[in-house]
């Protein structure tokens, strides 16, 4: 009989594989077993396995204080028939039990998503996406300023900005130490700031296109689809990065997480939408004439149009009452 | 002949010391007609707010201002009104009319046979000793001897412009000639011996409304809306058949004082003093006086507002950024709570001559229906290196009367 002993830590995370052969096959805390269980829960001589004539694999306890049980809870007892892959409690101990033909989970191919993570891995790339991100910050900075511009100042607030995002990253990493997976920390920040700049780059471009054809073509809503589209791609590159998973179950994790940032940043705003407003909410955008594109409309077309905001006003009386 | 000459003495000395002799003479004449008017509130059994009131019936009928009772003409189950004589005899007094564009009210209580003050429309002269009374911070019934300086000027909602000290508590008081008779209604303060009347003419049109109506009684808020509406006619029908005349403004041509009830006020704003970037100038016209209707909400006024901004050494882009800010966060003249209005509906987009990127925005008023609070903003878009803003808030006023004004204004933009 040629067996394999998984034991099992919390998370079904395993943390041991033992090869074991022999006609009976013992299990304990005392040092003369075959598979040594180091739980103080466990007893000395715990439990046994052995076959059968048939060539069934059984499982008995030897009268322990604690007990051998069955993933639902059954005592073992006396003898119970094992099928490779069975999950077994001694003690506090979780084992499970393979023949050595027991079929294993289908090998995750390596995607096109390898090859990025391993590029994003890079400290050259990992800078340069660092350094563009300063850089556009301290240019929008400059194209802001109509006082004094302090170069040096700007800098330092961006990288300071920079450092401060790293949070999002190190967390990952911690994560993914704590699952006893690789840090991937280069990565993580890659991905982290290239998400930033894009978000950032998406603002100005609905910005810009606000501006010139208005609230109604539903920019907001596109907008915010586009954040979390990149929100979701972003968490789930973390956790590619992080462990392992399969790739439904990655999709899963990624998708909910999302969602439940998303319902957060929802919540926050619809916050603010309460609020009375004393002020008109319009778009105080401008742009030099180099970049705006428009066409004007004569004075009398303009109010034309204009005038449906006093039966719009008087509508939110109605709502009010 | 000694007789004769205690006699001639007398007379000479009669004329002399007048303000002092008369301001004491008005004040122990008079004050049994004076008043405190407290609003109370009902919960707590405490004023909320105070001020005078004279008689000027003889059956209770006393005026104040609107100002001093209006907490209780928009929350009358939330608040009462006392009348305090000067021998401390409480009366409880209901509202019988109100203007709230010359801030008046006539206030009642049962009584009969009341020694009253009679108010006249007779004209007065510049300098004409005149005589307030109230009682100032609750502090009790004062005499105030003041000087008539003629009719505010630059003002829409005119007032006597009286030289003395009016002080909280005062308000809704009576102003006496030196015979007596009722001549303005303490309103307000600016300060430094410059006080604010109610004309008795408008006074006595009040009176002469209430009493040709009968003993009916009003609903305040109706009241406050025919009024409003028909002040705002008045109001921008004078703007509107005014002569907008216009004036440069760096390269724009923009509105001078349309009328003189809006004065226009100009400043320079810099960049940097020792490097100049930029040079904004601006004008700003704005009127003395608005309607109070309640104490956070006010309406009938209309300000104008340009900003003109002309590049040194600002880039394309920072100089964008700086009309951005000149354009950013324009908001209503009047203050108005979120029981009083909608808030705003806006309308955006480019017109042409000079291209500009123009907003409307217009807010409803809730329990004045008609009436709307109207915003306006404009910045050129069409040069890199200069630009204009243009804005104006109009303040409680009709669709079709507003659209006009709107009409008006952006076609009187002009370049050079």
């Amino acid at each position: 009989m040629e067996l394999t002993i998984e034991l099992v830590g919390r998370g079904s995370r395993h943390f041991d594989l033992q090869q074991v052969s022999g006609e009976q096959i013992t299990l304990g805390r005392g040092f003369d077993n075959d598979v040594i269980l180091s739980d103080p829960h466990v007893c000395a001589h715990h439990a046994v396995i052995e076959s059968n004539e048939r060539g069934e694999i059984l499982l008995k306890d030897l009268g322990s204080v604690n007990g051998t049980f069955t993933k639902k809870h059954q005592a073992v007892g006396q003898a119970c028939a094992v099928s490779s892959g069975d999950e077994f409690m001694l003690g506090k101990t979780r084992i499970r039990i393979y023949r050595r033909d027991h079929a294993v989970a289908p090998s995750i191919r390596l995607t096109w998503v390898e090859k990025l993570a391993h590029l994003a891995s890079g400290p050259l790339f990992t800078g340069a996406v660092f350094i563009f991100a300063v850089l556009m910050s301290v240019f929008f900075q400059y194209t802001n300023e109509i006082k004094t511009f302090y170069g040096g100042r700007e800098l330092i607030t961006a990288v300071g900005v920079l450092l401060l995002i790293t949070i999002w990253p190190v967390g990952w990493m911690l994560f993914a130490r704590t699952k006893k997976h690789d840090a991937h920390f280069m990565a993580q920040l890659s991905a982290t700031i290239v998400f930033v700049i894009l978000v950032t780059l998406i603002q100005k471009a609905n910005k810009w296109l606000a501006f010139h054809f208005g609230v109604n073509l539903g920019l907001d809503l596109i907008s915010s689809g586009l954040y979390i589209l990149l929100s979701f791609l972003l968490i789930w590159l973390n956790y590619y990065l992080s462990i392992f998973q399969t790739s439904k179950k990655r999709w899963i994790y990624a998708a909910s997480f999302t969602v439940l940032l998303a319902s957060f940043a929802y919540v926050a705003s619809t916050f603010d939408a309460e609020r009375f407003k004393f002020r008109p909410e319009y778009n105080a955008t401008l742009y030099p004439p180099s970049l705006t594109v428009y066409s004007t409309q004569t004075v009398d077309d303009y109010l034309e149009s204009a005038e449906t905001i006093f039966d719009e006003a008087l509508s939110m009386v109605d709502v009010k009452k | 002949m000694l007789r004769f000459s205690v006699l001639l003495l007398l007379f000479s000395l009669l004329p002399l010391p007048v303000t002092a002799d008369t301001a004491q003479e008005l004040f122990s004449r008079y004050a049994d007609r004076l008043y405190q008017i407290k609003v109370i509130e009902k919960l707590s059994s405490r004023k909320s707010a105070i001020g005078s009131g004279f008689l000027v019936r003889a059956d209770g009928l006393l005026v104040t201002n609107y100002h001093v009772v209006s907490k209780f003409i928009h929350d009358p189950d939330k608040y009462y009104l006392q009348a305090i004589s000067f021998d401390n005899k409480v009366e409880s007094v209901t509202v019988e009319d109100i203007d709230v564009v010359n801030d008046l009210a006539l206030i009642k209580f049962t009584g009969k046979n009341r020694p009253y003050l009679e108010v006249t429309a007779k004209t007065l002269r510049k300098g004409d000793p005149i005589f307030s009374m109230g009682n100032p911070l609750d502090l009790g019934t004062a005499v105030v001897p003041g000087t008539y300086n003629g009719f505010t000027k630059q003002s829409f909602y005119q007032r006597i412009h009286f030289t003395g000290s009016i002080n909280p508590g005062m308000s809704g008081g009576p102003v006496l000639n030196s015979q007596g008779k009722v001549v303005g209604v303490n309103v307000a303060t600016a300060g430094n011996q410059i006080g604010f009347l109610v004309v008795a003419d408008k006074l006595l049109k009040l009176l002469t409304e209430y009493e040709s109506r009968g003993n009916k009684p009003i609903d305040y808020q109706q009241r406050i809306h025919e009024q409003l509406i028909k002040n705002q006619q008045h109001l921008m029908n004078t703007v509107l058949s005014a002569d907008w005349k216009t004036i440069s403004l760096g390269d724009a041509r923009v509105l001078r004082e349309i009328v003189p009830f809006i004065p226009c006020w100009g400043d320079k704003g810099h960049s940097n003093k020792n490097k100049e970037k930029y040079i904004t100038v601006s004008i700003s016209c704005q009127p003395k006086e608005t309607i109070f209707i309640h104490p956070g909400f006010r309406t009938g006024m209309i300000e104008v507002q340009y900003k003109w901004a002309e590049n040194i050494s600002l880039t394309t882009m920072q100089f964008s950024s700086l009309l951005e800010k000149l354009y950013n966060g324009a908001g209503p003249g009047n203050r108005a709570g979120e029981k009083d209005v909608t808030e705003f509906a806006c309308y955006e987009g480019f017109v042409d001559q000079p291209d500009e990127r123009a907003v409307l925005c217009s807010r409803a008023y809730i329990r004045y229906k008609g009436l709307y609070d109207v915003v306006y903003i404009s910045a050129t878009v069409n040069h890199a290196d200069k630009g204009l803003v243009s804005h104006f808030t109009l303040s409680g006023v009709e669709k079709a009367i507003a659209m006009r004004f709107v009409k008006r204004f952006m076609e009187t933009s002009q370049w050079n």
